[in-house]
């Protein structure tokens, strides 16, 4: 990240130059080279940019797109909805990209697409105009807008597993697996507390979500050095708490069919002392319709006992252009303004989410409105990302697979991970 | 009242027959070539392919490869087989219950549209509705269902149905038999109602009881209309797809993942259709087979 | 059957047949329930089998936060266009199966069997293709076409089953007066036959107001969703709004619960004709 740093300051300058003379036609030039002077050639961009999110019912990314066109007035933004979850967004969005459309120009990209999106040569690569400005940004959210050495994508908001207690019950959080079993043994049967600890093991990314944060925390590892060896005794460790959570009736026996909402109901009708989720679970406990309002503590993930530091699964989105984009200044104005601190800090006042810009953390108005956000920072400072291959679908659905059949004992845990292993690295395989 | 005459007369019979006849079926006829045989001849040239969404410029002819692959892996054997349990199970669920429902509307002499129409609303819901309706019934913490179960005392603590791999099944197989039993119920319906009345009375006669008779009569009359609804519900069984990706996603360790579910992940999960055409064609076939089956027992029932 | 039944046996016939409308209806009854209920009880634990209060929140929801009346719109479009498609071209082959003799006929009437059995999933990939090729996809029109598939199959057969139970005399006598074959059958199989129509095309409406897969596919952009993948769209990233989905369904099914209300003889003749005496 360094060595990228220091590239990009030396690069920033002969940035514009470079991409005039390299790439594109003459006209789309001026707009991607104009960021670094905003305002002077804003007025210059026009044109209509077709934005693609996923669905916002607070009204943040139309407040966002309002501040934009003050900045840039002559660029509209067709501004079109996709709702549904990651798996039936990234769908249709690759059925468009995969045609070779020009729309959408602009949209919201999950973080775990764009080394995908990018190998497959439908993202605009950004890397110049990125690296003006990385220093702004995490450095974790940052990585991801990166496929091998280039960058694909703007930084949106970042995501990361996070655990949640009950502040009326619990005064200090767990630290550590242990510290988490007995404080939840203390407490089921009082207080209408039924479950110790909740979290989510759908056969789905909430699988491979959750797990690979249960090994790190336990000090395992998912993808070194471009192999995956799993089969180890920290991974088994991992695998044989979760089953006793279970079996101990810390965790109810629904996990392995749960999603973060199914968590997040049972958290909020009281019923649970822990729970593990996304940051979004956030807000809404501390909506009307919870019933834990004003009680909800949140922290990092507890560690395990061959562990030595916490780790959530770093998610979140960010802001990638169409490659086939027929208005690229415009795009990469709008996408460029999207990440910008301004941008954000509308994003996590009006939608809650947590910001990829660090002066966000410091915005004074937002550290009034969400005071949580300086308690987690260092939880999504350190958020671990899921591998970063090119193909991580492939790759999350043996996990998935595997980490079921070992949590459902179908398979003993030494005979699921080498298999999973061997289908893991035989899928690497197949990406090269 | 008619004054035009044609001037097809002088045409033999057969000919014109064959024009008229031809020309009366061609537009059904080309629209099902179009959109049905044409599309999956493609499917069966793709799966002879390496042919990934995600890789667009590596497209090539591979042969068999898609289909050596296939059987090689696990996760074909298990599909299969999660299919065939599927496939059994919802079979006979849907003809206790349809059966059921077809002897409730046959001796009903009052209220006949009010069942009627209880018959018929699952048939006219969406799929996918009805998956979200049982997973939500069935969520271990939310569901109504461990509710119930739990007031009437049959369980004490809630179950995590979509949790348990056989309990998964189950539910998928519920959900399908709540979709799917009107319409065999109608069948039997009007099977039940071909059955000469004078049968049964001949078989009061000699003493049979409503047990003996139902085996003695009922079923034996219901032999044809039976066998259609095990075809027609093996191909809607190999067929289904909405109540899976609605409830389970394939889930608990892909315990519910069937051939056409796998095969639409492979398709649109992983952008593979090369892989994924391959299942397709082996689905097709598959389909084709229990068709021609069905043909031939129709044949065989006029 | 039906003999003097005496008292216990007759009570036990009611159980039955109560306990069996009650498995049927539940689940319908659990969604319209959860639809009307107060968004702060969808997910009481334990829940409440009948609320405590009620609301008509979700149902301002779907239309204001989810924009249900534009996927009705698509559903009602592609719906009514698959079925009269499905008539227009259906008809006409329904016809000529029963009262015209030509080769190959039984090899075309059991090929239209197998077409209604046509797996969609080996069917959808390539037409995303073709269609994307042709500038279908996103278009409503794009969704009648494929829809057609699961329609017409069984319409022809519920068809065939209709004009089998016309005498044929009629048209004869008609043909005698001078009317041609085509006046023949505007003039009399057409309105003989619109009963048997008038079911085809409820049936061929519900199935395609009920298509999932061709809809999942082949519309990549929300505006031309239809309702079934569009509720099915209602869970985002993390959240499953239970109550928003139990009302749109609840509005996307009410409407032909009472179509099949009105119409439940019908359906059930057609529905039956078709499959088992064709």
């Amino acid at each position: 990240m360094k060595m990228k740093k220091v590239l990009s300051v030396l690069l920033s300058t002969a940035m514009a130059v470079s991409l005039a003379a390299g790439c594109g036609n003459s006209d789309k030039e001026e707009g991607s080279s104009a960021d670094s002077s905003k305002g002077a050639g804003a007025s210059d961009i026009s044109g209509e940019v077709t934005f693609v999110s996923g669905n916002d019912q607070t009204g943040a990314l139309d407040e966002m797109i309002a501040a934009f066109n003050e900045e840039y007035p002559n660029v509209t933004i067709d501004h079109q909805l996709l709702p549904g979850n990651s798996d039936d967004v990234k769908k249709s969005l690759m059925t468009s990209l995969a045609a070779g459309d020009s729309e959408p120009d602009v949209f919201e990209c999950d973080i775990i697409w764009v080394s995908q999106f990018a190998a497959a040569g439908w993202l605009l690569d950004v890397t110049d105009n990125l690296e003006a400005k990385a220093d702004e940004y995490l450095a974790g959210p940052l990585s991801t807008c990166y496929f091998g050495d280039k960058a694909y994508a703007y930084p949106n908001y970042t995501d990361v597993g996070l655990l949640y207690y009950r502040s009326d019950l619990v005064d200090t959080p767990p630290a550590t697996w242990d510290e988490l079993v007995e404080m939840s043994k203390e407490h089921i049967g009082k207080d209408g507390i039924d479950y110790g600890y909740i979290f989510q093991m759908f056969q789905g990314e909430p699988t491979s979500c959750n797990m690979l944060e249960f090994i790190k925390q336990n000090g395992g590892t998912d993808l070194v050095d471009g192999k995956f060896a799993m089969n180890n005794s920290n991974t088994i460790e991992s695998l044989e708490f979760v089953n006793s959570l279970i079996d101990d009736g810390i965790s109810p026996e629904g996990v392995l069919s749960h999603k973060p909402d199914d968590s997040r109901a049972i958290f909020e009708e009281g019923k649970a002392l822990f729970m593990r989720n996304w940051t979004y679970a956030y807000a809404n406990a501390n909506a009307d319709t919870s019933k834990v309002k004003g009680n909800v503590g949140v922290t990092a993930l507890p560690v395990g006992p061959s562990g030595t530091e916490s780790s959530g699964t770093l998610g979140g989105w960010n802001f990638a252009i169409n490659a086939n984009t027929e208005n690229e200044a415009a795009s990469v104005a709008f996408a460029e303004f999207m990440s910008s601190y301004d941008a954000q800090k509308i994003s996590t006042m009006v939608r809650s989410t947590f910001p990829t810009a660090a002066k966000v953390y410091e915005d004074e108005d937002v550290l009034t409105d969400k005071p949580y956000l300086a308690d987690v920072r260092s939880a999504a400072d350190n958020a671990k990302p899921r591998p970063q291959v090119r193909d991580y679908s492939a790759i999350s659905s043996v996990f998935q697979v595997y980490f079921h059949k070992a949590l459902t004992k179908e398979l003993g845990y030494e005979d699921a991970m080498e298999q999973m292993d061997t289908e893991l690295n035989a899928a690497l395989e197949k990406m090269k | 009242m008619c004054k035009m005459k044609t001037g097809m007369k002088k045409m033999s019979r057969e000919k014109r027959d064959n024009i008229i006849g031809y020309s009366l079926i061609a537009p059904s006829l080309i629209l099902l070539i179009a959109i049905g045989i044409v599309p999956i001849l493609i499917t069966v040239s793709y799966s002879f392919q390496y042919r990934v969404l995600t890789d667009p410029l590596n497209t090539h002819f591979v042969g068999f490869e898609n289909y050596i692959t296939l059987f090689k892996s696990e996760t074909f054997l298990e599909v299969l087989r999660n299919t065939a349990v599927f496939t059994v199970l919802s079979m006979v669920f849907q003809l206790i219950v349809g059966f059921a429902g077809a002897l409730l509307m046959n001796g009903a002499k009052r209220f006949v549209g009010i069942i009627r129409t209880a018959v018929l609303i699952p048939w006219a819901i969406p799929g996918i509705i009805i998956a979200y309706m049982f997973s939500f019934m069935f969520n271990d913490q939310l569901g109504v269902m461990n509710q119930l179960f739990q007031t009437a005392n049959i369980i004490s603590s809630p179950v995590a149905w979509l949790t348990d791999r056989t309990w998964a099944m189950v539910v998928v197989v519920l959900a399908d038999t709540w979709k799917q039993f009107p319409y065999i119920a109608l069948m039997l319906l009007a099977g039940l109602q071909t059955i000469p009345k004078e049968l049964y009375e001949s078989a009061a006669v000699d003493g049979a009881g409503r047990i003996s008779k139902f085996f003695r009569i009922t079923l034996p009359n219901l032999k044809g209309v039976i066998l259609i609804i095990l075809l027609f519900r093996t191909m809607g069984a190999i067929r289904i797809f909405d109540i899976i990706f609605g409830i389970t996603g394939g889930g608990p360790a892909n315990s519910t993942a069937t051939l056409l579910y796998q095969a639409y992940k492979y398709l649109f999960g992983d952008m593979n259709f090369g892989l994924g055409s391959a299942l397709s064609t082996i689905i097709t076939i598959l389909i084709l087979a229990c068709s021609i089956i069905y043909i031939k027992v129709l044949k065989t029932d006029d | 059957m039906t003999d003097k039944k005496s008292l216990p046996r007759k009570i036990l016939g009611v159980i039955g047949l109560v306990v069996f409308l009650i498995m049927v209806i539940f689940p319908f009854y659990w969604l319209i329930i959860t639809s009307i209920k107060n968004p702060a009880d969808v997910s009481l634990m334990p829940t409440e089998l009948w609320p405590s209060r009620f609301s008509l929140e979700f149902y301002e929801n779907v239309f204001v936060n989810h924009h249900l009346q534009t996927y009705l719109l698509n559903s009602v479009i592609v719906a009514l266009g698959a079925m009269f498609t499905t008539i227009v071209v259906g008809f006409p082959a329904a016809y000529a199966f029963v009262r015209i003799n030509f080769k190959f006929k039984k090899f075309m009437q059991n090929f239209i069997l197998v077409a209604n059995m046509f797996p969609i999933i080996a069917i959808v990939t390539p037409m995303f293709i073709i269609f994307r090729n042709l500038h279908l996809i996103n278009t409503r029109l794009g969704l009648i076409i494929p829809s057609v598939i699961t329609t017409l199959p069984m319409a022809i057969w519920t068809l065939i089953a209709f004009i089998k139970t016309l005498p044929y005399d009629l048209e004869e006598a008609a043909q005698i007066d001078g009317c041609n074959r085509v006046q023949s059958v505007f003039r009399i199989i057409l309105p003989l036959t619109a009963p048997g129509i008038f079911t085809t095309a409820i049936i061929a409406f519900i199935t395609a107001w009920n298509e999932f897969m061709f809809a999942l596919v082949l519309v990549t952009k929300d505006a031309r969703r239809t309702v079934p993948v569009a509720i099915s769209m209602f869970p985002g990233q993390f959240t499953v709004p239970w109550g928003d989905m139990a009302a749109a369904s609840v509005v996307a099914t009410v409407p032909i619960v009472i179509v099949v209300l009105i119409c439940q003889k019908k359906i059930v003749s057609g529905l039956t004709s078709g499959a088992v005496k064709g």
